[in-house]
């Protein structure tokens, strides 16, 4: 279970989990409240969290030393992957800048990323009225996303609303940056050795991309749009940089838009529930939505606590069993087979899917059903 | 074969207890003598800091690495020769069997492979970092035993959690399937048990899926390996690296327990027996000549279509061998479309002395919702001889009617069944009855 060391989840990783799992408002309260996961847990179940939460240390550190790798010497690393990436005739034609240096967030943290996000502002604008001397590589630049605000005006979620990607390189044909990422995952023959984890990875860089559009539209309502991002993984010979990669990512980008809406629904809930006096949100919790899904495993902190609810006896073993019962319970279903006379056509097929099911396992429906039951 | 699998999970569930979505192991029993390899890596780096190997049912053999980022590999050797040893032994004898915990397991192997290989031939300036022969040699049988792995029906290397997977359903969530602990508890769970569910939970949350160190361990290690940089004592450093190689040991034999037990609880249960002569003499002599020649992975355009077409082979002749000894996997196959059942309602062979010959039978189709009968598809009667190709179908009230041309096995076409029919079993590709003749005038086994 991913999670930051004090159990709070960033911008980004509450707009990603409300984008995989649109349609659930517990998720997306945990994100909007900023609380931490743990406690939540804790609070709602009424036992401390067992499981592993948390990135282990070892990740942390090769995350960090890869970092370190490809910013080392001015990020020369980065420079030559960009120039084979972008024809540059070679490393030293890539004018970089790194706001880490010029612009350390060290004490309050808000005012530092503030103090950042200007500098980023500044750069995207001249970059985009192609101006002299403009970096083609930026290192930690601060984006902010306007749209995480409530109906009202206020920040929707209690924490930063600025994204900090780790790097955004030029396009010199659009004068617009595209947002990367580095990941230490190792590739081998240009395929990711766990591709599993590369959703997360693209998403991230999704909604850093949003904030990127919405930058250029503030400069310009007729910016192009961009829906590029680039990666950069780690080779399998120690932590060195594999080639660059630029992917469009205009699918993630959709579920994160969609996401936003879904976060400021919830807000809403959320405050309606605070005027009716609950304010913990363990206590809110009951009135909001849970939807379970195989998604869920391994990424949220509650799935023990919905697996465990009613309505989602199904939804725990997966989407294939939900399919198979087609939204009703077995009981139903066994309800439905003693039935006599002819039966709505839904009906019919789903039975008929079961009835089949249950030949081949070798059993006789009626026995299956009263199992199951 | 996902509406049988989502069946058999609601009444896996009910039962608390996994049941069996086979009638018979598409593996054979194991050889006399077994190989289990239990690997450790250092998270998120690919690197191996641990290895567990030796026969099954015995106590294993530990090596281990407290700092594995140092890239020393000679902790290795003695697991690189007792792997050859076995592997060189085992071709011999009957057929090696090789057991790996999980996937993640199976997948450092196959890091290790290219890492080790590619540095017995790109040789690292500095001569304190070169692997010895026998770790580049442990890179080549790393990539052996992966490409075996992957060839279809093969009996030698076997990953515990997906041969549980093919044969059981559990009643716990796919995603949970992936932990071998949780798996084994749904696996010895008789029918009408309770608890189940918690006792997987329990076990998931407190070992970790993936071929790595415990949290804590983990956590353990990193901050024994700080204290270790910060000693000045050489004393002090050889007790803290004890105490990291303890660490490391004790998590895999607890992974090692793991693997017995469920190899335990996967052949414990009531399934028939497997049997694949051929493909288990194939992969054994596959497997013996690399073993007496390293052979280079194939990148040539013809070796990597004979390739291809081996694969495709083995996958036909797994399939067929498995529908014909196996009825419940004859109904996945139904369910899918793959397979009908049908009885012949009329055979009209062409007169003696005509040309060309075109014999041809008429089918009667039991109903089924899916049939994947189209004009040119071969089928043949499981087990059986006749082989047809379709000319023509229609859907009846009642099923289909197909009229088919016989390729094979005329004399046997008799009026009457219900016979199951499936797909025609795949002939040798041609390179393969190329070696076949060779090894035959030769007079090669």
């Amino acid at each position: 279970m991913s999670g930051a060391a004090n159990g709070r989840i960033t911008s980004s990783a509450a707009l990603i989990r409300t984008a995989v799992n649109p349609d659930c408002d517990l998720v997306a309260a945990i994100a909007l409240e900023q609380e931490s996961e743990p406690e939540i847990y804790r609070q709602i179940v009424g036992r401390k969290y067992e499981g592993e939460y948390g990135i282990r240390p070892s990740l942390v550190r090769r995350g960090a030393k890869f970092e370190i790798n490809n910013h080392a010497n001015d990020a020369m690393p980065l420079r030559k992957r960009i120039a084979e990436a972008f024809g540059y005739a070679g490393p030293e034609d890539v004018l970089v800048r790194d706001l880490d240096k010029e612009e350390p967030v060290s004490g309050h943290v808000h005012i530092g990323n503030l103090r950042r996000f200007r500098k980023t502002q500044k750069i995207v604008l001249n970059a985009y009225r192609r101006k002299a001397d403009i970096p083609d590589l930026v290192i930690h630049p601060t984006l902010e996303l306007p749209l995480l605000k409530a109906p009202d005006g206020q920040p929707l979620i209690r924490g930063s609303r600025y994204l900090n990607p780790d790097f955004m390189v030029l396009h010199r044909a659009l004068g617009v940056y595209l947002i990367g990422d580095e990941k230490s995952f190792i590739v081998r023959d240009d395929t990711v050795v766990e591709p599993g984890k590369l959703d997360q990875v693209r998403r991230q860089i999704a909604s850093g991309t949003l904030a990127m559009r919405h930058e250029l539209q503030s400069i310009d309502r007729s910016a192009p749009i961009i829906s590029d991002g680039l990666l950069i993984f780690a080779s399998p010979y120690g932590l060195s940089a594999s080639k660059m990669v630029q992917e469009n990512l205009a699918g993630e980008i959709r579920q994160i838009e969609n996401a936003i809406p879904q976060l400021q629904r919830v807000a809403v809930t959320l405050a309606t529930l605070r005027a009716q006096g609950l304010h913990q949100l363990a206590a809110m919790a009951p009135h909001l939505n849970t939807q379970l899904r195989e998604s869920c495993y391994g990424r949220c902190i509650m799935v023990q606590h919905c697996e465990q609810l009613p309505q989602n006896a199904a939804a725990a073993l997966g989407s294939d069993v939900q399919k198979l019962l087609g939204g009703k319970t077995p009981g139903e279903i066994a309800a439905l087979a003693a039935t006599a006379g002819l039966l709505p056509r839904r009906e019919t097929a789903l039975l008929e899917g079961i009835k089949q099911a249950a030949h081949v396992l070798g059993i006789d429906i009626a026995t299956y059903l009263q199992e199951v039951a | 074969m996902k509406g049988v699998v989502a069946a058999a999970r609601l009444l896996a569930k009910a039962r608390q207890s996994a049941v069996r979505v086979v009638g018979s192991y598409d593996i054979r029993h194991d050889p006399e003598e077994t190989f289990a390899i239990v690997p450790m890596r250092v998270v998120g780096e690919e690197i191996i800091q641990a290895v567990g190997y030796g026969r099954l049912g015995a106590p294993p053999q530990v090596v281990v690495e407290h700092h594995a980022l140092s890239r020393r590999t000679a902790f290795l050797i003695p697991f690189a020769n007792a792997l050859d040893e076995y592997l060189t032994r085992a071709v011999d004898l009957d057929f090696p069997r090789i057991y790996i915990a999980n996937a993640p397991a199976l997948e450092l192997l196959t890091v290790m492979a290219a890492r080790y290989e590619n540095a017995g031939r790109n040789l690292n300036p500095n001569p304190a970092l070169r692997p010895s022969h026998e770790v580049v040699r442990l890179g080549y049988l790393c990539r052996l035993i992966k490409d075996i792995y992957h060839m279809p029906g093969q009996q030698i290397v076997v990953v515990m959690t997906e041969a549980i997977r093919r044969h059981f359903v559990t009643g716990q969530i796919p995603p949970k399937d992936g932990h071998l602990g949780a798996l084994t508890e749904w696996l010895a769970a008789v029918a009408g048990a309770t608890g189940t569910q918690a006792r997987a939970d329990l076990r998931a949350l407190h070992f970790p899926a993936a071929a790595m160190l415990s949290r804590e361990d983990d956590e353990a290690v990193e901050s024994i390996l700080h204290k270790i940089k910060k000693s000045k004592s050489a004393l002090t450093r050889q007790r803290l690296q004890a105490d990291i190689e303890h660490l490391q040991a004790e998590s895999v034999l607890a992974e090692w327990s793991m693997l017995q037990e469920a190899h335990a609880a996967f052949w414990g249960r009531d399934l028939d027996a497997s049997v694949h002569p051929d493909i288990t003499k194939q992969n054994t002599s596959w497997l013996k000549y690399r073993l007496e020649v390293v052979v280079a992975r194939s990148r040539r355009a013809i070796a990597m279509s004979q390739r291809y077409e081996m694969h495709e082979y083995h996958a036909g002749l797994h399939k067929s061998a498995l529908i014909a000894q196996d009825s419940m996997r004859f109904e996945h196959e139904r369910v899918d479309g793959n397979a009908f059942r049908a009885r012949i309602s009329a055979v009209r062979k062409t007169p003696r002395g005509v040309q060309p010959k075109d014999h041809q039978i008429d089918l009667t189709v039991d109903h089924q919702p899916n049939i994947r009968l189209r004009l040119g598809h071969r089928v043949q009667i499981v087990g059986g001889e006749l082989v047809g190709e379709v000319r023509m179908v229609k859907r009846t009230p009642v099923g289909y009617d197909a009229t088919l041309s016989v390729l094979a096995g005329i004399d046997s076409a008799a009026i009457g069944g219900p016979h199951r029919w499936a797909d025609q079993v795949p002939g040798k590709p041609f390179t393969q009855k190329y070696y076949d003749k060779i090894k035959s005038v030769l007079g090669m086994s």
